[in-house]
């Protein structure tokens, strides 16, 4: 648990027109740890998550893997699935290009993801506009957890899901990681969904960590009024 | 104003026909609040596409009426559509990308429905969309103007488009999941919004989420969907505190608390 799956390093990022969206960002997730992001909207949290996977522009720092590169549930699910393919075919394509399983093992492997994340069997053969809302982000996660990566990052990955689908998403969460031990960096505006599954929280105010620390430290005893507020306006004090 | 009478919506793309939304009828006077809540794949944002007069597809049956003043939207031509669309009544997408255009300025978004329905000025268009811009708290207006979509974060464009459907001044407003990603500051402001203008013009809400806490802030009616049907309605607080079906029992049960654990269960 105590070897780093991610690190990074003292990040700067900043967007062509704009300053500096991230400021000398620093932090590590270890193996079978779960580290949360929170901050409020435009803070960076969706940018660092790009940083990580090379999708923004870095202009100092480092930001070092540990293992193979990173799965990633996307903030806005409708753009990472391609419209012109059925589920089916989206979930198996990571497995075909990585060449380790035969065409059965792919297909049971899809639908053991599919019924993981509460949908069934006959969602492989729909198209992502014949899905709800929710129904998409749960393909985007089932996605993302396919190829076994030992990171997972995950932004906003429940938020459009009611709370019993949540924990049941959550749920499955805990136990691939249990069973895996799989590390994931989770981004949320959740307090409360960040409370149930992180070991480990980070508080981010305009590209910038402000607080950072284990869960039960930072929410019951915060140390800036920032981490105060956030907590008293998700209706969380002691 | 609006009346919605034994709606049914099926799907017939695939093979089998399914039904998405069974038997739903409900009414909603002027300038009322009303909440529909249920699980992921009940019907929800069928149910506020057909009411939005956006499921004008050939192969999505509908049955049933949806009366707007009296008037079936079901059976509205393209003309009665347009009017109805951006004037009448604005709508909140669930999924912001979907619904704004990739390559134009968020500045163009916004004046769309002004430059459709309205006769003003450039001048006009543009104070207008920097004030609502300002009004649903992306107080960097002017460099968000001239900004494209992609250039915003989440919570940024779902704001932005919530800024596009009220700044016509609309009857009716559907917000489909409208703040599942803000933070619960700036989503308050969102719900302070749309109550002040349900108070001042008398603006009817119709809001779609998940969240039964949201909607018991917001609405005074709320609305129980399951499996394309409703499965139990009446006034919010009620509901809320005593819930007579199955589905909403569990909704409220599995609402995450945040109780200090001894140790930590999350390890091992
Ligand atoms: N491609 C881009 N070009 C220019 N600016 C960008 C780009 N992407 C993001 N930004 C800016 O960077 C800032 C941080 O955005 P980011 O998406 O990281 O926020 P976030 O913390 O994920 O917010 P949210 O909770 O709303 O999703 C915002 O001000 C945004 O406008
Ligand atoms: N084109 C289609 N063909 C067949 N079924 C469809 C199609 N589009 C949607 N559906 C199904 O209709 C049902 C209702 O979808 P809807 O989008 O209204 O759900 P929702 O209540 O908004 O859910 P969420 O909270 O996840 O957004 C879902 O089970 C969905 O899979
Ligand atoms: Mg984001
Ligand atoms: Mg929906």
């Amino acid at each position: 648990m105590d070897k780093p799956i991610l690190e990074v390093k003292d990040l700067r990022v900043s967007y062509k027109r704009g300053k500096e969206v991230l400021n000398h960002v620093s932090f590590q997730v270890k193996e079978g740890q779960t580290v949360g992001l929170v901050g409020e909207s435009g803070c960076g949290k969706s940018t660092l998550a790009k940083a990580i996977l090379g999708m923004a522009p870095i202009q100092e720092g480092e930001v070092v893997h540990y293992s193979s590169m990173p799965q990633m549930v996307f903030q806005d699910p409708y753009s990472s699935l391609n419209p012109a393919k059925k589920i089916g075919w989206i979930l198996e394509e990571p497995l075909k290009i990585q060449k380790k399983l035969n065409k059965e093992e792919r297909r049971e492997k899809m639908e053991q993801m599919i019924e993981r994340v509460g949908l069934g069997t006959a969602f492989l053969e729909r198209y992502p506009n014949m899905l709800s809302g929710g129904q998409r982000q749960r393909v985007a996660i089932a996605l993302a957890l396919m190829l076994d990566s030992k990171l997972i990052i995950a932004d906003e990955a429940v938020s459009a899901l009611d709370v019993t689908v949540q924990a049941q998403i959550l749920d499955l969460f805990l136990k691939i990681q249990r069973e895996m031990g799989v590390s994931f960096f989770f981004i949320s505006h959740d307090l409360r969904v960040v409370y149930h599954l992180c070991h480990y929280v980070l508080v981010m105010k305009e590209g910038k960590i402000i607080e950072a620390g284990n869960v039960e430290q930072v929410y019951f005893t915060p140390r800036e009024e920032y981490t105060k507020t956030l907590l008293k306006a998700a209706g969380i004090e002691d | 104003m609006l009346k919605v009478k034994e709606l049914n919506i099926i799907f017939q793309d695939r093979g089998k026909p399914e039904t998405a939304v069974k038997q739903l009828s409900f009414d909603m006077r002027e300038g009322e609040r009303i909440g529909i809540v249920g699980e992921s794949g009940s019907g929800k944002t069928m149910t506020a596409l057909a009411i939005a007069g956006l499921l004008m597809r050939k192969d999505v049956k509908k049955q049933g009426e949806i009366l707007w003043e009296g008037k079936n939207i079901l059976s509205f031509h393209n003309k009665e559509l347009c009017q109805y669309r951006g004037k009448e009544m604005g709508m909140i997408f669930q999924e912001p990308m979907t619904s704004l255009n990739p390559v134009k300025k968020i500045g163009w978004q916004m004046e769309e429905s002004l430059r459709i329905h309205e006769k003003f000025t450039k001048k006009e268009r543009y104070e207008r969309a920097i004030a609502q811009l300002m009004e649903v708290g992306l107080l960097d207006a002017k460099k968000v103007y001239h900004q494209y979509p992609h250039e915003l974060s989440g919570g940024m464009r779902q704001r932005v488009m919530i800024g596009a459907a009220l700044i016509c001044n609309p009857k009716l407003m559907i917000a489909d999941e409208p703040t599942t990603a803000l933070d619960v500051t700036v989503q308050d402001q969102i719900l302070q919004l749309l109550k002040k203008r349900n108070k001042e013009k008398k603006t009817g809400i119709l809001f779609i989420s998940h969240d039964l806490e949201l909607v018991q802030k917001l609405c005074e009616r709320v609305i129980v969907m399951h499996k394309g049907m409703i499965v139990e309605k009446g006034l919010a607080r009620e509901v809320f505190t005593s819930p007579s079906h199955e589905y909403t029992k569990k909704l409220i049960a599995s609402i995450p608390k945040v109780e200090r654990r001894k140790g930590d269960s999350k390890l091992g």
